[in-house]
């Protein structure tokens, strides 16, 4: 019976060591652009950035491609979209855009809108969307 | 009107329950049963009643349904948010309360009646308390409803039109189908758990416990399997949820119950035929329900994102706490139990059948425990470094495809499982023929795909074990009168065989491309030639659709856009699908741009075999109806 729970325990602290070992190796993280602001020129990886659209930044290229910047308050980036937009899409609207840097923009194919209006920034400042439009 | 109807119902279904609790009259709790199935049964049909007849002085209405939501997706706008969907649960809870006092009740005590009334209790506490479908609303929005009351008889304001479901809820008709489906299993896993705590419970415990739990646990098994793979047949046909598996939360917390209730119905039968492993089939009869709890805490409580967008609200702290109460209860009742499991026998053949389901054991729990290490990782992480992450899939690729293929190699052995052990030389002269078929088919293969060692090690385990069960169940399913649960067994093994062969297929061989096009070109993709035709768009009372006619040989199929009015979401974009039993063309419509179009073309592989593996498993039940 003891030899029993020794072995279960074993077995379970192997597979919790393994399992975390290999999950923060394939994580993908989420920025603000603030926090990303030193990867935007030095790293290619995959990640998740958020942040609100900026007022009257959005421009619709050919084939449906989609320009616009983002924001959480004090780091403003070029985002160029490539993807569904969603119905709800619009200036202010809080997202959050699966994609990569290059040469400081970010490419993003897939996008997911923010239900609510509040942003959090780590630092707990919270920006509400209709405070942030002045 | 409805509203307090609603309201005063749910309360003396409250009451009923209080009663069947307190209650120690062993004549009276039968009643009582009925009278709280028939409540919930009420309540729901009150509800239904309220969707169809438009009622937007109620909250729930007013927020998740519309005058133009089509018939089929008001009915089921019942269980498409929050407060609705725990109506539903509800109603589950009481139909399996009342199948179990008819046929899965052993004791005479009345331990299990108090037991399941407190789980019955604990849900629907929280429609009294916190949130409930009835509730009225008492505050407009711009849309909808913004603020309700939980008291029955209060002024009332109506709102002109609702918000209508998620668009998402209402572009496929399995959303009438799938959730209760997957309900049926993933809440039905309460038995065992009743079973198992109210049984050990006893001074005086019926050793047939075990087999009672294990009948018990089937039947939610199949729902769950087949609620599951409807859930991945939904996603496949609507893009952006990642095909048919996604390893996202929500679907990994149905999973995880899944994984262990598989592992449960092996481990049983050790203890019902051999007598071992008695402590840890009672861990795991009670793990499979405390996963449920704690996969709808994760998933309800907003502690994650997801794609499956669920509102949060209290109903965290609320599941929590529950979680903590059972528990309690499971580790209470473990402890008291120490003697009794010391009475369960050795494991001794390691190649006979406590072996076998012994490993099967590990690397099912193992599974599961991976699962719920990346479910929760995320969650762990932000609250250590503050900061928010996904794990990408190949953490779940690397890890969970092993234990798969270690799966099917154990199923090989299953028709021949005993408790003596298994000679292996004798096994493998007697499975020659079938050893060389499957290792000739999986060499053709290989040449046939180019494929790498570890498509070359799942096709021969995955082809084999489908020739073996197959020509066992040819051969002896008429003559022997083995009881109906082996063959159960068998079919649910043969229906994963093919689904493996399905999914490995699907996984290394499936392609897609991105293309920008116009209308009347014609588009190759892999060795297949489209037509695409003029697009039309049709309007809809709720909806506008773009349909752009897609032409292959014969077949001419729509991909569509959906554009929902009245919503605050997205476009949905529903692909054209051209089935064949090889593989999939799936084209769905990324951006409209004027009158070029971007379609993304994607051949998927394997999925007619997937489906089918699926299917066979889940028809598996048919057997166990065979006395």
């Amino acid at each position: 019976m003891k030899k029993n729970l020794f072995l279960i325990l074993f077995g379970v602290t192997i597979i919790v060591f393994a399992s975390i070992r290999i999950a923060s190796n394939n994580t993908i993280y989420y920025y603000t652009t603030t926090e990303a602001n030193y990867l935007a020129t030095t790293s290619n990886e995959r990640i998740k950035l958020g942040g609100f659209v900026v007022s009257d930044s959005v421009k619709k290229e050919n084939l449906g491609i989609t320009k616009f910047e983002i924001t959480d308050g004090n780091v403003t980036m070029q985002i160029n979209f490539d993807g569904f937009i969603p119905d709800l899409f619009q200036d202010n609207m809080g997202v959050i855009l699966d994609g990569y840097f290059d040469d400081g923009i970010f490419y993003s194919d897939d996008m997911l809108v923010k239900h609510d209006n509040e942003y959090i920034s780590e630092d707990g400042e919270v920006y509400n969307v209709e405070n942030y439009k002045k | 009107m409805i509203s307090s109807i609603g309201i005063i119902l749910t309360w003396f279904g409250f009451l009923n329950l209080i009663i069947l609790f307190i209650s120690s009259n062993k004549n009276l709790f039968q009643t009582l049963v009925r009278v709280n199935l028939l409540i919930h049964f009420l309540l729901f049909c009150i509800l239904e009643i309220a969707l169809f007849l438009d009622d937007f002085s109620l909250y729930y209405i007013a927020n998740h349904s519309a005058a133009s939501t089509p018939p089929l997706y008001k009915f089921a706008s019942l269980w498409g948010s929050l407060d609705g969907s725990i109506l539903l649960w509800n109603l589950v809870l009481s139909i399996y309360f009342y199948l179990y006092i008819k046929f899965y009740r052993a004791s005479v005590e009345l331990y299990d009646i108090k037991i399941f009334a407190s789980i019955l209790l604990f849900f629907s506490g929280f429609t009294i308390f916190s949130s409930s479908p009835f509730s009225g609303c008492i505050q407009l929005a711009s849309i909808g409803c913004q603020d309700f009351t939980l008291l029955p008889f209060q002024d009332l304001v109506t709102s002109e039109s609702g918000r209508g479901p998620n668009p998402l809820l209402q572009n496929h008709p399995l959303m009438a189908i799938h959730p209760p489906i997957l309900y049926l299993g993933y809440i039905g896993l309460v038995l065992p758990f009743v079973i198992a705590t109210s049984e050990l419970f006893n001074k005086h415990k019926d050793e047939n416990w075990i087999k009672i739990a294990e009948r018990a646990t089937y039947f939610p098994w199949v729902f769950l399997t087949a609620g599951i793979s409807l859930g991945a047949a939904w996603s496949y046909e609507v893009l952006g949820w990642g095909g048919y598996w996604a390893w996202d939360p929500v679907e990994n917390v149905s999973f995880i119950p899944w994984l262990l209730a598989t592992a449960f119905l092996h481990s049983s039968k050790t203890q019902i035929k051999e007598q071992t492993l008695i402590n840890w089939n009672y861990v795991l009869a009670c793990l499979m329900f405390l996963s449920v709890i704690f996969g709808t805490f994760i998933t309800r409580s907003g502690v994650l994102i997801s794609v499956h967008a669920f509102s949060n609200g209290n109903i965290g702290t609320y599941l929590l706490i529950g979680l903590f109460i059972f528990s309690f209860l499971f580790i209470f009742i473990g402890i008291r139990n120490i003697e009794y499991f010391k009475t369960s026998n050795k494991v001794e053949n390691l190649l006979g059948r406590s072996g076998f389901f012994v490993a099967n054991n590990i690397v099912l729990s193992a599974s599961a425990l991976i699962v719920l290490i990346g479910t929760i990782y995320p969650i762990f992480y932000e609250s250590f470094f503050s900061r928010q992450l996904t794990i990408g899939r190949s953490f779940y690729d690397i890890l969970i495809g092993p234990l798969l293929l270690i799966l099917v190699y154990l199923m090989i052995f299953s028709t021949k499982i005993s408790r003596v052990n298994l000679d292996l030389k004798t096994w493998l002269i007697g499975y020659q023929n079938e050893l060389n078929v499957s290792l000739l088919i999986s060499i053709i293969l290989t040449f046939y795909f180019r494929a790498s060692y570890k498509f070359v090690l799942t096709i021969f385990g995955s082809v084999l074990l489908v020739i073996i069960i197959g020509k066992n169940i040819v051969k002896r399913y008429k003559k022997t009168k083995l009881q109906g649960s082996y063959w159960t067994g068998q079919i649910s093994h043969l229906g994963i065989g093919i689904f493996t062969i399905g999914l490995i297929l699907n996984v290394t061989q499936s392609f897609s491309n991105e293309l920008i096009i116009s209308t009347g070109d014609i588009v190759n993709f892999g060795d297949k030639e489209f037509i695409i035709l003029p697009p039309y768009e049709e309007i809809k009372e709720e909806k506008n659709v773009i349909n752009l006619p897609i032409e292959f040989e014969d077949q001419e199929k729509n991909a569509t856009l959906n554009i929902f009015k009245n919503s605050s979401q997205q476009a949905i974009s529903s692909p054209a699908v051209f089935r064949s039993i090889e593989s999939d063309t799936y084209v769905t419509i990324k951006v409209i741009d004027d009158d070029k179009f971007k379609l993304i073309f994607r051949e998927n592989y394997g999925i007619f075999i997937l489906w089918l593996g699926l299917g066979i498993s889940s028809a598996s039940f048919l057997t166990r109806m065979r006395k």
